[in-house]
């Protein structure tokens, strides 16, 4: 357990990754929030975006300032979950005995870039399952347990979705959080503009090793949830559940299937992170608000109603967050 | 709850000062309540009076305002918690305080560590700041009721200029507003006046029956209210007879005529005042009628009587009458001439029956009459116009054509004549037909033989057995087919076609 003195010193370590990662990404501060958010919390991140918006390089940025083991792996149709797991090398020693080794494959690393994610078969896909669920790999008979921190970055792109395979609803569940990657404002265009004219690229130092990295993770479990807050995770979650009691109204209308308990579980430790990154030893309800978009959009699954009326997962949950009670006595 | 902490003393000093404004916002919001509750009492006194509501039911209302404070304030009351989180809601502390609050005995670094910041939090803004004294909602229901009280004390002190606090208010206003103070009066005079009237014609009543007595005449618009007619007819008869009396001692020859002269013109024109009266009425007719027309039979008195009644009766009865004779001579037509003058002469000997028969109860309705003798003497039809008519006129015109009645049910012996005794008759012929038909196909049923073949369809034979309760879905049988799943080719397409719409509906 972090001494609160260690505690005081996690603040300025987080800020000090920031700074590195906007030496090299202009704006975007919620996708880079959200990024340390999955990594800090044990979880992994789909980032959806059209191409060009620097998601890649966030990720390089990140692993560079880090000081972590960076792997990249290129979804494509004929990729095979071999491609990505690893496979069993056959082997000859000095004395001309063979056997077989197993040759690990890009996942193990601490950041995987798994780029355009749903151009891969499902068959490929589901073999990142085992090693985002349950951080090991098995090959053959043996099972390879996976180096903490383990993040899995994914990417997907909105266009052209022919001939791509969408991840299934178990896939995305797995999920921390789904991050829009939006356009940057005129002002952070002009940034990127002038500092791709510049003539040399901005050096990014290594400001936190992986031993800190997981000290922040123990630290930003012993941040407190007092009741009333931990019921807000709670209320949300059921009140996207059609077939509940306590269901909204625009659920029962729009949603096919509401968020599973792993959405709640999302909320409360990226939560708990979150109120790290603002300096609090506390999660409150306006942390959780600002997570519950990216946390819950990708396990709602909306029905025909939905898509017919133009709604969004986003648009709904928004409605929903503002009709939410607070709290008992606030109301 | 005093916690051994310095951090977490402060702190819960700090929000116990803060739960005191609250505890005092939300005391003066129940008080109000209370408050228009209570004054609920003297409204209702102030517009129903004294009369309606009595003094003790103000101390109820006080009570139950009371009652209302206290429960209302002790089930609200907040705890240090609940306090602390509004004022993390309303000073956007991030839920700060209510979790060093509810973490206030914890030991360990991290509660410690969050006591301290929200101490530091506490002490820089003022807590108290979050609970200002605000006037609640329910202060604006009370001055409601205020103000509907005050109303009605001044409209009532106007009123009465004493305050009595007696009669309701509408009372007090009614005769102002709606009443003319003459027209009142005037009013009450009439009353008056008709009270008056009264107690001086109960005096004078036994003074116009004495004068009665002694005219022996009877006037038929003046009555007694507290004297029933029957006793008014009965004096009058008395008197008639003793008049009658003295005048046949003097003159017994002409005391019929006059008696018809007497009776006669006044049993048309003078109403009938009782049943009694009426009887009498009739039986004097009756005999009079009989005397002046000895031979006339059953159907020409049932005429004479009817032209006196209502038309719809003696037409009724004439119709009964014509055709029982109608069916009777048909009937004396089929058989042989031979019997034909028998026949007349039975029919002579039925009419000179029925003659003793009218003879008969002329002679009845000379008796003493009786209240319960009205049944037992006419039939169903003039029972009925009787008690409806409630003079016992018809009961005349039923008594009148008994004679016929009975006649007519000599002369239809077969049932003829009468259209229910007909319908009886012919059903009984359908029946006794029907009877005969199935006796008929009963004697050729049992002698009917010969070979029956059954045809049965060659094929599998199935066993039916009972319908029987089996939980199954349609996705069992992969016939289940959502709409909601829209194949991934077809997406693009849908999506650009609700686009479409969408853009036609905004243009």
């Amino acid at each position: 357990m972090p001494s609160p003195d260690s505690m005081e010193q996690v603040f300025p370590q987080i800020d000090l990754v920031r700074q590195e990662i906007g030496k090299i990404i202009v704006g975007h501060r919620n996708v880079v929030d959200g990024v340390l958010i999955a990594l800090l919390a044990g979880g992994h991140v789909l980032l959806e975006g059209v191409p060009g918006l620097g998601k890649t390089t966030l990720l390089r940025t990140l692993s560079r300032a880090l000081q972590l083991k960076y792997s990249r792996i290129q979804f494509t149709p004929d990729l095979m979950p071999a491609d990505i797991v690893g496979s069993l090398m056959m082997e000859t020693d000095e004395r001309g005995t063979k056997s077989l080794r197993f040759q690990p494959g890009p996942i193990f690393a601490h950041l995987v870039l798994a780029d355009e994610i749903n151009r891969a078969t499902p068959k490929t896909q589901s073999a990142l399952l085992e090693a985002m669920q349950e951080r090991q790999v098995t090959s053959g008979n043996t099972s390879h347990e996976l180096e903490e921190p383990f993040l899995v970055m994914a990417t997907q792109n909105p266009l052209e979705m022919e001939g791509t395979y969408p991840l299934p609803e178990a896939q995305l569940d797995r999920f921390l959080m789904k991050i829009l990657v939006g356009y940057p404002s005129r002002a952070e265009l002009e940034t990127i503009v002038e500092r791709t004219m510049a003539a040399e690229q901005p050096q990014i130092h290594r400001v936190v090793d992986r031993e800190q990295i997981l000290n922040i993770r123990r630290a930003a479990r012993q941040v407190l949830v007092a009741p009333h807050v931990r019921d807000f995770p709670t209320q949300l979650v059921l009140a996207t559940q059609p077939e509940r009691a306590e269901s909204h109204p625009l659920a029962t209308r729009y949603i096919r299937y509401g968020s599973s308990p792993r959405g709640a579980q999302a909320l409360v430790q990226s939560g708990r992170v979150m109120a790290l990154m603002r300096g609090r030893w506390n999660t409150s309800i306006e942390d959780l608000k600002a997570l519950s978009l990216p946390c819950l959009r990708h396990r709602i699954i909306l029905n025909f109603d939905a898509h017919a009326e133009g709604k969004t997962a986003d648009a709904i949950l928004s409605e929903i967050l503002a009709t939410l009670p607070v709290s008992a006595v606030a109301k | 709850m005093t916690p051994e902490n310095p951090e977490g003393r402060q702190l819960t000093a700090a929000v116990a000062r803060a739960r005191g404004r609250f505890v005092a916002n939300l005391a003066l919001r129940e008080a109000a309540l209370g408050g228009t509750v209570a004054l609920c009492g003297p409204t209702l006194l102030l517009l129903l009076g004294r009369g309606w509501f009595a003094w003790p039911l103000l101390t109820l209302f006080a009570a139950a305002g009371v009652a209302v404070v206290g429960w209302r304030l002790w089930k609200r009351r907040p705890d240090l918690y609940q306090v602390a989180q509004v004022v993390d809601l309303k000073l956007a502390t991030a839920d700060q305080i209510s979790t060093a609050i509810y973490f206030l005995d914890s030991q360990e670094p991290t509660p410690r560590e969050q006591r301290r910041a929200a101490s530091r939090l506490a002490t820089r803004s003022n807590l108290e700041a979050a609970f200002p004294l605000t006037m609640p909602r329910s202060a604006c229901a009370l001055a409601a009721v205020f103000l509907l009280a005050s109303t009605l004390f001044a409209l009532r002190y106007f009123l009465e200029k004493p305050l009595r606090m007696e009669q309701p208010l509408s009372r007090l206003l009614w005769p102002t507003v709606d009443g003319n103070p003459s027209e009142r009066e005037r009013g009450q005079d009439k009353e008056q006046a008709a009270r008056e009237t009264a107690s001086h014609r109960t005096k004078s009543l036994p003074l116009q029956g004495q004068e009665m007595m002694q005219r022996g005449a009877r006037q038929p618009g003046e009555s007694d209210p507290g004297r029933s007619q029957t006793a008014d007819a009965a004096e009058n008869r008395a008197a008639a007879r003793k008049e009658s009396q003295s005048r046949g001692q003097d003159d017994p020859e002409g005391e019929q005529a006059q008696a018809g002269e007497a009776l006669g013109p006044r049993g048309e024109n003078d109403p009938i005042q009782s049943y009694e009266e009426f009887l009498e009425r009739e039986a004097q007719s009756g005999m009079q009628k009989a005397e002046a027309k000895p031979g006339q039979d059953a159907e020409a008195g049932g005429k004479a009587e009817g032209g006196k009644k209502s038309q719809d009766a003696s037409s009724s009865l004439l119709a009964k009458l014509r055709e029982a004779m109608s069916q009777m001579l048909s009937k004396m037509q089929q058989k042989a001439p031979s019997s034909a003058r028998g026949q007349q002469t039975a029919m002579g000997a039925a009419a000179d029956k029925e003659q003793q028969e009218g003879e008969a109860t002329g002679r009845s309705g000379q008796g003493q009459p009786q209240p319960g003798a009205q049944n037992a003497s006419g039939d169903g039809e003039g029972n009925e116009s009787a008690s409806e008519d409630g003079t016992g006129q018809d009961s005349s015109m039923a008594k009148a054509g008994h004679g016929a009645e009975s006649g007519n049910k000599k002369a239809s012996g077969s049932g003829a004549g009468n259209q229910e005794g007909d319908k009886e008759l012919r059903e009984a012929q359908q029946q006794e037909a029907l009877g005969k038909l199935t006796e008929l196909f009963g004697k050729r049923a049992a002698n009917i033989t010969g070979e029956v073949t059954v045809e049965a369809q060659a094929g599998k034979q199935v066993l039916r057995t009972p319908e029987s309760q089996k939980q199954a879905r349609h996705g069992e049988a992969g016939g289940e087919v959502s709409r909601d799943e829209i194949p991934l080719a077809l997406q693009p397409y849908i999506k650009e076609y609700f686009n479409k719409i969408r853009q036609t509906e905004k243009k």
